[in-house]
């Protein structure tokens, strides 16, 4: 009887391992959970300042200074782990804000349709008809350069793709039979939209999100490249390479940050890639 | 309760609903005029084909269809349905009539256990009621549908349970705030036989526990046969036959309700190929002219292309049928407008 399979299904389900816990999703984890865990205890037990030279400059690499010194005699290992404190939070505050206004202008979308439906997807439209880099830029300058500008532009820019994820996940979802059997036994449009719609449309969003977190950390580091982010002696990465640039045969100084960004996105693009396959649209059962 | 006209005021009362879809293609009539009444611990079955209008009858009255043209009456008490506002029509979906859909499978919330979801369904109609008692409320309305360890399957996903359980706990939410109406959208059709069974009995007990009136929308005439009172046979968008039950069965009037009642499988009978109406059912965009089942009618005359009767009674039934009503109150095709 149903008394026996209860508990099988109970212990089948504990026993298989999460696909983020496995292969190369594995290595993501632990690398993202590094960068994390150095980003925030940081202060705590490195040696030297990022700011403040600590020996004579443009040095190789060595072991006192894993990643020689850049053209003022900063550390460059220790400034590049500092890079950390400002990319992962950036990328954050950027991929969060953006899924926010892109479920809920989606939502709105996609749930009631008509002309709020087609407001809002032509706002979307025009946003997503420039190449993201390019729009970034653009409102980065208007505003004037600086990380937190650049921020606000990444925001700006990104948002209208999880509008547009979300919208045809909750029309796609609205047009199931038990949506329309919530309705017939009395549900408000509220409840239906949050408990009903939702739960079962963010999914794309919460993978895309997931992997776009890399691109975010990129495009940060595009904009303080081309000096519309943060702004030296910033330890940002992008304008880290920048300075490194300057200095192109101490190749260390440009190589730390790079590498720096090349751990955090294929980190995230593992994890990002591991959840989208988990959470397939198209094996999820009834 | 032979003839409950005689004894009380209906509960429910639909007069000349008329339901059109407009598509691209032009107006799709779905539902042209009909007429039900239901009364409290009756059983009323609707019958028909797929297609019929059945559904979408029930549906247009608790204006569940958004994009449909509803017009007639539809009134619940003294509440008309008909363009009644959303968040008053919203009151008395669930609260006052309540709905059953037919496939189980797909009605429920995946993401919510089924406890989650008697209690949201409970305290959108009670706000008062607080989260606990919502919960002791949903494990004692599994009881009633006969789910058993009711205070352990509270808290299962409904992907953990059968397809029979799971049409149980769509009827423990369409009971969860006691409604005088309970709709069941062809209940049992996705169910294995044995299952139907059951739930047809749970049914039959909640409406007699509970003296709910019971709309049963069925293709199935031996579901009408064990638990309705009255029937109403529609065809096209229309009724063509109405009347009790036993009557129905005994002596039915309208072509169309002979043909489907010859289509019962039989015990007793050394037919080896089984019968069916020929033809197919009349599609409401290319209705033919006069009345919509002459097409596939076996006894039709060329009058019967001229006007669609009315509802006329036949013995102790109401058919419409030029053919087959009694000539002295028929509407014949003389006296039908054109």
């Amino acid at each position: 009887m149903s008394t026996i399979s209860l508990p099988v299904a109970a212990t089948r389900r504990r026993r298989i391992r999460p696909p983020w816990l496995r292969g190369p999703a594995l290595v993501g984890v632990i690398v993202l959970s590094l960068w994390v865990l150095v980003a925030i205890t940081l202060p705590l037990w490195t040696p030297f300042d990022p700011l403040e030279p600590v020996a004579a400059r443009l040095q190789g690499p060595s072991w006192s200074h894993l990643m020689g010194t850049d053209a003022l005699g900063r550390d460059v290992f220790v400034r590049t782990l500092y890079g950390a404190r400002i990319s992962l939070p950036v990328a954050a505050i950027v991929i969060i804000s953006s899924v926010i206004v892109g479920t809920v202008v989606g939502a709105a979308a996609g749930f009631f349709g008509g002309w709020i439906d087609a407001v809002l997807m032509r706002l979307v439209d025009i946003t997503m008809a420039f190449p993201p880099i390019l729009l970034a830029m653009a409102i980065t300058a208007s505003l004037g350069p600086g990380i937190r500008n650049a921020l606000i532009a990444m925001a700006l820019v990104w948002w209208p793709i999880y509008a547009r994820l979300l919208r045809a996940q909750v029309i796609a979802v609205r047009q199931r039979e038990f949506v329309e059997s919530a309705q017939a036994i009395g549900a408000g449009r509220w409840l239906i939209l949050r408990r009903y719609i939702l739960p079962m449309s963010y999914t794309p969003v919460l993978v895309n999100g997931t992997m776009d977190f890399g691109q975010v950390v990129l495009l940060t580091a595009s904009l303080s490249f081309i000096g519309l982010g943060a702004r030296p002696p910033s330890s940002e990465w992008g304008a880290m390479i920048t300075e490194g640039a300057t200095n192109f045969y101490q190749w260390w100084i440009a190589a730390s940050p790079g590498l720096a960004i090349l751990l955090v996105v294929m980190a995230f693009n593992f994890v990002g890639d591991a959840l989208r396959d988990t959470f397939d649209v198209k094996e999820q059962g009834r | 309760m032979t003839d409950p006209n005689q004894t009380s005021q209906p509960i429910l009362s639909v007069r000349d609903l008329r339901v059109t879809f407009d598509t691209p293609s032009g107006d799709v009539p779905a539902v042209r005029g009909i007429d039900l009444d239901v009364f409290a611990g009756d059983a009323l079955a609707i019958v028909g084909e797929s297609g019929s209008g059945k559904s979408v009858t029930m549906m247009a009255m608790l204006g569940l269809l958004p994009t449909a043209r509803v017009t007639g009456s539809a009134r619940f008490r003294d509440t008309e349905l008909v363009g009644l506002a959303p968040s008053k029509l919203r009151a008395v979906r669930g609260r006052k009539v309540a709905m059953v859909f037919q496939d189980p499978m797909t009605s429920l919330n995946p993401v919510l256990t089924v406890g989650r979801q008697l209690s949201l369904v409970m305290r959108a109609h009670q706000p008062g009621l607080s989260k606990k008692a919502a919960l002791a409320k949903a494990v004692s309305l599994l009881d009633q549908v006969a789910i058993s360890q009711p205070a352990k399957r509270v808290h299962a996903y409904p992907h953990e349970l059968s397809g029979g359980m799971r049409q149980r706990v769509m009827i423990a939410m369409a009971i969860s705030n006691d409604p005088e109406v309970l709709i069941a959208d062809e209940p049992t059709t996705a169910l294995d036989v044995t299952v139907q069974a059951q739930i047809m009995d749970l049914l039959g007990d909640l409406r007699r526990e509970k003296q709910l009136a019971l709309v049963l929308i069925t293709h199935d005439l031996g579901v009408v046969a064990g638990e309705a009172d009255r029937v109403a046979v529609m065809y096209a968008g229309r009724v063509v036959e109405t009347g009790a039950v036993g009557a129905l069965f005994a002596n039915p009037g309208h072509p169309y309700t002979r043909g489907l009642l010859e289509c019962l499988p039989r015990l007793d009978s050394r037919h080896e190929v089984q019968a069916a109406i020929p033809g197919v059912p009349a599609s409401p965009q290319a209705l033919p002219p006069g009345c919509p089942f002459t097409p596939r009618c076996r006894f039709a005359v060329a009058s019967c292309s001229d006007a669609e009767p009315m509802l006329a009674p036949h013995g102790a039934t109401r058919i419409a049928c030029s053919v087959f009503a009694e000539p002295a109150d028929a509407v014949t095709t003389s006296g039908a407008p054109r």
